[in-house]
């Protein structure tokens, strides 16, 4: 990922490039991030000398490549430009509150006197009728082709930029930071404890090799450490209790700690997942018997990753399953 | 924790050295030997003196071979045990000759050892410079026992020689030291110790009998390479240090830690405390406690305890249930007031309702208690199921005639227990009885969890852990409720009167 040789760290003073270790978690993040497009869901357990930074900098692989991966990047005009000139009858799939319903473009009609444009959609209701439905055009994210695969269910919204700094833009570049700080949305979720997740993300200095410093916060923009009503990528969540979202799953799902995966698998049932699993910890055997449970159950089967990461550095063993269809 | 300090942990897996020293020592090796043959000969034995003796004998053993400290200091205060047992054995010459001479083999084995100054283990680590490193760092002596900490540092003060003594918990920290040392083999320690190192050099020195040194399990259990040649794995240098007076040929003796007689347990419990006065009976799991302590918790599904959770530095009360419950766990329980405190505490919440509640409860589940010995809890779990109840089974139908248990979680199995008691008018009065307490409980669980939190944070944890018990007074009329270190958990729940759950008890032969 691009991300790897501009992000590093400060060590005696000078820039040194993230360690190997660090280095493979984003990659991991971005693996991830890429694949989620797909329909295939990945289970991932991590057995590591130290949970810390690990989630982090996975969640950073994971937020960098959804926000760079085009599928997913493209910003409000450019999206608008595209719906604005595909011919009517096209299929959509529409977001409707929670729900996402099956639907043909109508066509793009200006409001006039200053309300803006305004794309109309003909959407199938749950009841089988239609319905028309008029979408502004700061919405426009609720409706995509139905012949691709986009994370239909998310709850896109439109923020104008704030807190883009050079940091940002020189780790991920300017589009991808313009993108970052544009929308919010949910593109992973973190279980674990807040306190030191928090400190990761927000308290260790990083450096761009330009000289840029900052957070990893700056970045993933995590809720709900980045503030109310600025834009967000992923969320932080102390207990397993907490939904991620109302309705449709999040693409990826951490799960920082064994007693956390233990307790909350179950929420990742239908999204791919990563568990953390620090090997000093007390239920570290338990969760490993889990993952291994899944595997003896035919639920899911081994993955070869050779040629698509780098091999694993010392001191990690990971796993690597994705669940049967 | 820093990138930087994350990174040299990450490190010390880079380079890694493991290796095993073997010492061998006659006299010990004769007293283990002695004890495996009359733990196998006794094994089926009734008599509890004989399994009691075993037992004893069986930590004697361990401590010895663990505990880096002098024989002396290993085996603090066994010198008396021992002459003790060996009078009463004697006594038994009549009755059971051949375990009688078998016992007073192994006792006058011990008694030479249990005087003795020698250190056999701390002599070789010194002896072969294991204490000495050039970078300048510290060097960790890791025993399998938090209890064995207080005298090896004496020990170690007193010989003037600079090593930090620790404990596997010690090593979660993110302190990294020059090398670690560890009294015993790998099996006595879990496999991070190995897999997440604290150290760039592991050192495992024990005698040559004691076993085995195998490698940590691996992620995915694989056939293709196993033992300590598997990739990622250091691979493992093993050094054997002989002396002249025992040149026998090693021979592992198997089952070294000390294990624990549930049966003979089981009995001590049934015999305690037993008033013979009629009271209900519940299910209880029995816990023995560090310090020769026990306590019987509730053995039911779901059955839950306080218990001290440690996640790295930060300490939490936490509502565990029981079957979570692992060794080197912190339970918390009342020591002073009798009884669980937040069980008394939640009905004086209730007030002025308490009588009401109490006498509501009270006449449901007589009459359940009544039904149960008429027609059996399998029968009453299949007549609850029939009139639609989703969990009822024998264990929770017993469980819910109990005091402690309050009522069924669920209002499908509550209807159905008052439709079968005859009780279904009064369903919905009785169910919100139940709920008026159960939320009680809770407050009561909040309010004693926050009174506690605080003392449990001011307290030393060091201490904490190395003695395995701290009290704290509780405010409110709380009485004393103490920290106790889960030692095991018993394998099956027993039946017991409720009035005896969470009150701590010294063990007979503690």
């Amino acid at each position: 990922m691009e991300v790897l040789s501009r992000l590093g760290h400060r060590m005696d003073g000078s820039w040194v490039p993230l360690p190997d270790w660090a280095q493979w978690m984003v990659e991991l993040g971005g693996t991830l991030g890429r694949r989620s497009q797909s329909r295939a869901r990945a289970v991932v357990i991590l057995a590591v000398p130290t949970r810390n930074f690990v989630s982090a900098l996975v969640s950073l692989g994971v937020v960098v490549e959804r926000a760079t991966d085009p599928g997913h990047s493209l910003s409000l005009e450019q999206h608008f430009l595209r719906l604005a000139t595909t011919l009517p009858g096209a299929a959509v799939n529409v977001r409707v509150g929670d729900r996402v319903l099956e639907g043909v473009l109508v066509g793009i009609r200006d409001m006039g006197a200053g309300r803006g444009e305004i794309i109309g959609v003909r959407i199938t209701n749950e009841d089988g009728g239609n319905e028309s439905r008029l979408v502004p055009k700061h919405a426009c994210y609720r409706i995509q082709f139905a012949d691709e695969e986009h994370d239909l269910g998310e709850r896109r919204r439109t923020h104008r930029a704030k807190g883009l700094s050079s940091f940002v833009e020189e780790c991920v570049g300017p589009a991808t930071a313009t993108r970052l700080t544009e929308r919010a949305r949910t593109d992973c979720v973190v279980y674990g404890t807040r306190s030191v997740l928090s400190a990761e993300l927000t308290e260790q200095e990083f450096l761009t090799q330009r000289g840029a410093s900052g957070a990893l916060l700056d970045i993933v923009r995590a809720k709900p450490l980045v503030g109310v009503g600025l834009p967000h990528r992923m969320c932080l969540f102390s207990s397993t209790k907490h939904q991620p979202t109302q309705g449709p799953e999040v693409p990826i799902v951490v799960f920082d700690g064994a007693r956390t995966f233990l307790s909350g698998w179950k929420r990742a049932s239908r999204t791919s997942c990563v568990a953390v699993l620090d090997r000093t910890e007390s239920k570290f055997v338990e969760a490993v018997d889990l993952a291994l449970s899944f595997l003896r159950g035919g639920e899911v089967t081994l993955v070869d990753v050779a040629g698509t990461l780098d091999p694993v550095p010392q001191g990690l063993e990971a796993l690597f399953l994705e669940r049967c269809a | 924790m820093s990138l930087f300090e994350a990174d040299r942990l990450w490190k010390t897996c880079r380079g890694l050295h493991v290796e095993v020293h073997e010492v061998t020592h006659g006299p010990l090796r004769r007293f283990c030997l002695h004890c495996r043959d009359f733990l196998r000969d006794n094994a089926s034995e009734e008599d509890l003196f004989w399994r009691r003796l075993g037992a004893y004998t069986q930590r004697l053993r361990f401590d010895l071979a663990a505990n880096p400290t002098s024989f002396a200091v290993a085996s603090e205060g066994a010198a008396e045990r021992v002459e003790t047992y060996r009078t009463a054995v004697t006594r038994r010459m009549r009755g059971y000759p051949r375990l009688a001479q078998q016992a007073i083999d192994l006792l006058e084995a011990a008694g030479s050892l249990v005087a003795s100054a020698e250190a056999p283990l701390l002599e070789h680590i010194f002896c072969a410079d294991l204490l000495q490193c050039e970078e300048g760092r510290p060097v960790g002596l890791v025993v399998p026992e938090p209890r064995y900490l207080s005298a090896l540092r004496t020990e170690l003060a007193s010989l003037e020689l600079e090593a930090a003594p620790l404990v596997t918990r010690d090593l979660a920290s993110q302190d990294t030291y020059a090398r670690l040392i560890f009294s015993g083999p790998t099996a006595w320690y879990p496999d991070s110790v190995i897999t997440s190192p604290r150290a760039s050099e592991l050192v495992f020195v024990h005698f040559d009998w004691v076993g085995p040194d195998r490698p940590p399990r691996a992620l995915l259990p694989s056939e293709d390479a196993p033992g300590w040649s598997r990739k990622g794995l250091p691979g493992l240098v093993r050094r054997t240090f002989k002396n002249g007076d025992d040149p026998h040929e090693p021979e592992l003796i198997p089952d070294m830690e000390p294990t624990i007689d549930w049966t003979a347990l089981f009995s001590d419990v049934a015999t305690d405390g037993s008033s013979g006065e009629a009271a209900s009976l519940t299910l209880g799991r029995l816990c023995v406690l560090e310090g020769g302590w026990a306590v019987l918790l509730r053995g039911y599904d779901e059955g839950r305890v306080y218990a001290i959770s440690f996640d790295h530095d930060d300490v939490s009360i936490r509502d565990m249930l029981v079957d979570d419950l692992r060794r080197g766990d912190f339970v918390l329980l009342r020591t002073e007031g009798g009884g669980d405190y937040m069980v008394e505490l939640a009905w004086a919440y209730l007030g002025e309702r308490a009588d009401i509640v109490r006498s509501v409860l009270r006449h449901w589940k007589m009459a359940l208690g009544d039904r149960l010995r008429t027609a059996g809890a399998d029968e009453v779990a299949r007549e609850l199921t029939l009139r639609g109840a989703t969990a009822a089974n024998a264990i929770n139908v017993r469980a819910w005639s109990g005091e402690d248990r309050i009522q069924p979680g669920s209002r499908k199995d509550f209807d159905a227990l008052m439709d079968l008691l005859g009780l279904g008018e009064s369903a919905d009065e009785y169910w919100r009885m139940g709920r008026a307490l159960f939320r009680a409980r809770v407050r009561a669980g909040h309010r004693v969890r926050s009174l506690l939190l605080k003392q449990v944070k001011e307290c030393d944890l060091g201490k904490l852990h190395e003695q395995g018990r701290a009290d704290f007074r509780v405010q409110d009329g709380g009485g004393e409720i103490s920290a106790f270190r889960v030692v095991a958990l018993a394998p099956e729940a027993l039946e017991v009167p409720s009035y005896r759950i969470q009150d701590p008890f010294r063990l007979a032969d503690a």
